[in-house]
């Protein structure tokens, strides 16, 4: 019995008044989450309900859909940009994993020290993540721009004049220069991650590793890594479906050019709908990407229960 | 009073209203206000828009004209059709004539202004062009634009002194155009400069191109899903834009620069040839160094092309007025202020087009739009740019497909074959 | 740090603490240089960026950030975006509250399908509704309104706010309420001056997480609003960076102007902060 319904036995000892006040309560107990039950239906329950509904019709946004059965469907089977989106962001998210976790772990490391400074280095790697996707985007636009950008000055400076390059503009470097950017940004919080789950790692156990004269190499290979696991599996699955969502930066810096190098779900959706006015494919797009997310999502859940029954 | 358009608290069931509300109550009511949105986030015929809207005040104080710039980009994507959404739709917005006119007249957002141009011959104060098929200002006989300026949207536009310098003319044919772009590019210079990041600036030219190639009506017909565009007149066009790739005349950063920056880029020197539309002399009153010295040449005439070879691309842009609008006679009465002979003079000083009659001549004008304006008398066609005159995402495939090609990526069949596959998807 | 394998060594500067400063420095200050290039590119000359991107300014031109500031209508953005924010994360985290306590302490029909109902939102990125979004927001004629942005705001981190917040009351010990209850209390009085009192160490941590994500926020902002008097920050940052892309030295001066506050803020509350963005993925 829960702490409400026993207040209200010990309460109650009269019939008519008892009943009547507890059947009160019982109302009282849905006014509680009545505000965001309204707010999520509307909002988010919604909206996912008509875009399955859109999904099904061809719609400008301005006349009355119409219904075409699943030939959107078929389209974005059919749309090879559609489909490179998917390559795409795959190729995104597993740069992101390589510049955001492990080089957020790298740091977690490296960083993990009390002395002198070292607190104050930590904040400020992590810094970037309190700006704004636009701000870093804009920022970075200037970094690699061709004529006057930090990177090819700082490479013509260094007498690597050569190896100038238009970065967001060749189809094949601009994906990595976002990919760059999304590190800049998130290296930090996975390295806040990281050193969480370091200082979680009991002393003892270096100790005892070094009585038995492991070296440093060893001790982070034996000891530290391991005990990392269950964090990196958390840290993948975070940045996974954050790679899907990504919108912001793509938009800013390249917006999916170019000739689609950047082009990502989320941009192509964006475009389909409100560049293109094309409702009821782009509804399409984002019924199969909330497919697509969802199993990615369901993962990351059962992998996360699965942490829970390992705790050490 | 923009506090205002914010609360709609009827609609809502919320304590958070309350806030807004205590917000919109301390906010006085004023003369009658009328909103304007359109896109001259800057330029020369910004101030002069801006100094015409003081005159307005100044002579009608019981009227009060905000304005509403947007980008271009978001205007065009959504900034425009959620206003028009809105509960508030602004009382006057900026168009492209052609389809987006069609578009807002069928729908009911524009408002029919055939009798208000009746008055008082108001309409007969602006060139017969205005009212013309190809201007895009009519719906179903009916006028639901105000054009404001006619706008060429590609011409080549040169660095004289880059010219000057190699020992360069305007070129007459397409043959002598390439070999400008070879010695220019031989001579270590980037031939042409143009940000293409969002496909539209080469792809106009790519439109004016192909029209001039295959003819209007085969141009026509396939931009509206009539014909295939694999098919040799195209493959024709097409291999002028792989003769660009080839001579290697384009910037490096075409594919990812946006338009404006490439065009200060112009200004600055970094090429010596720039496509872009009419609206490069305001930006250069405004943003090019005191002694850039630069001029413009249409599109020279390429052999064997079954269009006029002296067309121009362009269109007609102006004002519409909301059908929702509660303000209509204000609104009329601001835009005869506008387009009265005083202002349109201004206007055609600022570097725009007026398709007001004999404001041009009196004016004291640029010399470049004076080259524009015999460019205009000398075409008997005028094509519409791709992606006013079309459904934009047929317009945008176009577009991609010839920047392909001219970005060297794909050969004009490979482009083609493209532009087909992803068109054949839209059906 | 008494944990690290570094801490357990001496503080003497033997070789390898100095190559350990050595790398960190070097990576970190790495990192750290595009915002150091932005805060002294903004007070040079166009000229000066465009012929010598790396050089420090000749003068301090201060007067950048002025028109920035002016020409951006910078204070309206800053205006607009506390509005639509404060307002958004108050509501939002006076409702999820409420809604986690329900959802951790109340035994009512229906409670725990209801809370799997809501965890849907935990797995969706916003952008898979934001057609349907854009519509139903027209139809209820709050497009270019600031509740085009403040209802969304409210609803979509409801999910993951009720979520930890749940997770929170869950571990309150329950003689307060209990006694609070046998003292004749009501539902709500209880929630009010018991439980809602010994819940606000977690409510800090949800409303840093929902300030800086709401803060931050671009899609929306960039496709429900588009009068630009109405506009948030990053959206009105986005536009005014494509007026003014070649004005190189407004746009950076507008770019430290919207970053810079937001990083000495971070700086004061930097413990706060980092808990606040790392909950959810640490427990």
């Amino acid at each position: 019995m829960d702490s409400s319904s026993r207040a209200a036995t010990h309460r109650g000892r009269g019939g008519i008044t008892r009943s009547r006040a507890a059947r009160l309560e019982e109302l009282q107990k849905y006014l509680f989450i009545l505000p965001a039950l309204a707010l999520f239906a509307t909002f988010v329950l919604l909206p996912l309900g008509s875009a399955l509904y859109f999904s099904f019709t061809t719609w400008d946004g301005l006349r009355t859909p119409e219904w075409v059965g699943t030939r959107n469907y078929a389209r974005a089977f059919a749309d090879t940009i559609h489909v490179r989106s998917y390559v795409n962001v795959g190729v995104y998210i597993l740069g992101t994993l390589v510049v955001e976790v492990a080089f957020g772990l790298l740091m977690a490391v490296l960083l993990a020290s009390d002395r002198l400074g070292f607190a104050f280095m930590r904040g400020l790697f992590f810094s970037p993540m309190v700006l704004s996707m636009v701000a870093a985007g804009i920022l970075w636009k200037y970094v690699y721009d061709y004529r006057t950008g930090l990177l090819n000055e700082a490479l013509r400076a260094g007498g690597l004049g050569d190896f100038a390059h238009p970065w967001l503009s060749d189809p094949g470097t601009a994906m990595a220069g976002v990919i760059v950017v999304s590190g800049w940004k998130y290296a930090g919080f996975f390295m806040i991650i990281f050193l969480a789950a370091l200082r979680r790692i009991p002393t003892s156990l270096y100790e005892a590793a070094m009585l038995d004269g492991a070296t440093a190499l060893q001790r982070l290979w034996h000891v530290t890594l391991p005990l990392l696991r269950e964090t990196t599996i958390i840290a993948v699955l975070l940045c996974v479906t954050g790679g899907f969502a990504a919108f912001d930066l793509f938009f800013t810096m390249t917006n999916g050019g170019p000739f689609n190098a950047t082009e990502i779900p989320t941009t192509w959706i964006v475009k389909q709908a409100f560049d293109r006015h094309n409702m009821g494919y782009g509804a399409a797009l984002t019924v199969i990407m909330t497919v697509v997310v969802g199993v990615v999502s369901l993962a990351y859940l059962l992998a996360t229960r699965r942490r829970h029954a390992v705790e050490y | 009073m923009r506090v205002n358009r914010s609360l709609h608290p009827r609609r809502l069931v919320t304590v958070l209203s309350a806030v807004l509300l205590a917000i919109g109550a301390a906010v006085a009511q004023e003369p009658v206000e009328i909103t304007i949105t359109h896109t001259m986030t800057g330029g020369t015929h910004r101030v002069a828009f801006d100094e015409i809207i003081d005159a307005f005040h100044e002579e009608y104080p019981n009227i009060r004209v905000r304005q509403m710039p947007q980008d271009m980009e978001i205007y065009q994507d959504v900034g425009l059709i959620s206003m028009l959404q809105s509960p508030n739709p602004p009382d006057i917005f900026f168009q492209w004539g052609g389809d987006l006119v069609r578009r807002d007249a069928e729908l009911g957002f524009a408002a029919d202004l055939s009798d208000a141009l009746d008055e008082d011959g108001w309409g007969d104060t602006f060139l017969d062009a205005a009212w013309s098929e190809s201007s895009g200002t009519m719906y179903d006989g009916r006028v639901y634009m105000i054009p404001y300026a006619f706008d060429v949207t590609t011409v080549l536009w040169y660095n004289v002194d880059m010219f000057e310098e190699h020992g360069l003319e305007e070129p007459e044919t397409w043959g002598e155009f390439l070999d400008i772009v070879r010695t220019l590019r031989e001579a270590g210079e980037t031939p042409i400069i143009l940000g293409n990041q969002q496909f539209w600036p080469l792809g106009n030219w790519a439109g004016h191109i192909t029209a001039r190639v295959v003819g209007m009506d085969l141009f026509d017909r396939a931009l509206r899903l009539e014909e295939p565009f694999s098919q040799p007149a195209f493959e024709d066009a097409f291999e002028r834009f792989a003769e660009l790739a080839e001579a290697n005349a384009f910037n490096r950063d075409l594919a990812g620069l946006g338009a404006s920056e490439s065009m200060t880029a112009f200004f600055q020197g970094a090429g010596a040839m720039h496509p872009i539309g009419s609206w490069l002399i305001p930006n250069a009153l405004d943003t090019a160094p005191d002694d850039f010295r630069y001029g413009a040449f249409n599109t020279p005439e390429i052999p064997g092309g079954a269009g006029d070879p002296h067309s121009i691309i362009g269109l007609a842009t102006g004002f519409q007025v909301s059908a929702e609008t509660p303000h209509f006679d204000e609104a009329i009465t601001f835009l005869r202020f506008f387009t009265n002979m005083e202002n349109q003079v201004a206007w055609a000083e600022s570097g725009r087009f007026s398709p007001v009659r004999g404001a041009m001549a009196a004016a004291d004008i640029d010399e470049h739009n004076q080259q524009l304006a015999e460019l205009f008398l000398d075409a008997e066609e005028m094509v519409p740019p791709p992606d006013t005159g079309y459904p934009v995402e047929v317009a945008d495939i176009f577009y991609q497909g010839a920047a392909l090609v001219a970005g060297g990526l794909a050969s004009p069949t490979q482009g083609l074959a493209w532009i087909d596959e992803q068109l054949s998807l839209l059906q | 740090m008494s944990t690290s394998a570094s801490a357990t060594r001496a503080r003497r500067a033997t070789p390898a603490t100095i190559l350990h400063y050595w790398v960190a420095i070097t990576v970190v200050a790495g990192m750290a240089f595009p915002l150091v290039w932005m805060l002294y590119s903004s007070l040079k000359t166009n000229q000066e960026i465009a012929l010598t991107p790396l050089a420090l300014p000749a003068a301090f031109r201060w007067q950048h950030y002025v028109e920035a500031w002016q020409l951006g209508n910078l204070g309206r953005l800053y205006l607009n975006s506390l509005l639509v924010t404060g307002v958004s994360v108050t509501a939002l985290v006076m409702i999820a509250s409420l809604a986690a306590y329900a959802f951790a302490r109340l035994r009512f029909r229906g409670r725990d399908a209801l809370f799997y109902l809501l965890l849907i939102g935990l797995l969706l990125p916003a952008q898979v509704v934001i057609i349907p979004l854009f519509f139903l927001l027209r139809d209820m004629g709050l497009l270019n309104t600031y509740w085009a942005l403040i209802l969304p705001y409210t609803s979509w981190p409801l999910a993951l706010t009720i979520y930890l917040l749940r997770s929170y009351y869950l571990t309150l010990e329950r003689e307060l309420e209990d006694a609070a209850r046998i003292d004749g209390a009501g539902l709500f009085q209880t929630y009010v001056f018991v439980m809602f009192p010994l819940v606000r160490p977690a409510l800090a941590t949800v409303v840093i997480l929902n300030l800086v994500n709401l803060w931050n926020e671009l899609l929306f902002a960039l496709l429900f609003i588009q009068d630009e008097q109405l506009r948030t920050l990053p959206a009105g940052l986005l536009a005014f960076s494509g007026y003014y892309i070649v004005d190189y030295r407004l746009v950076f001066a507008a770019l430290s102007i919207t970053t810079v506050p937001i990083l000495v803020v971070y700086f004061l509350f930097q413990r706060q902060v980092i808990a606040g963005l790392t909950t959810g993925a640490l427990d």
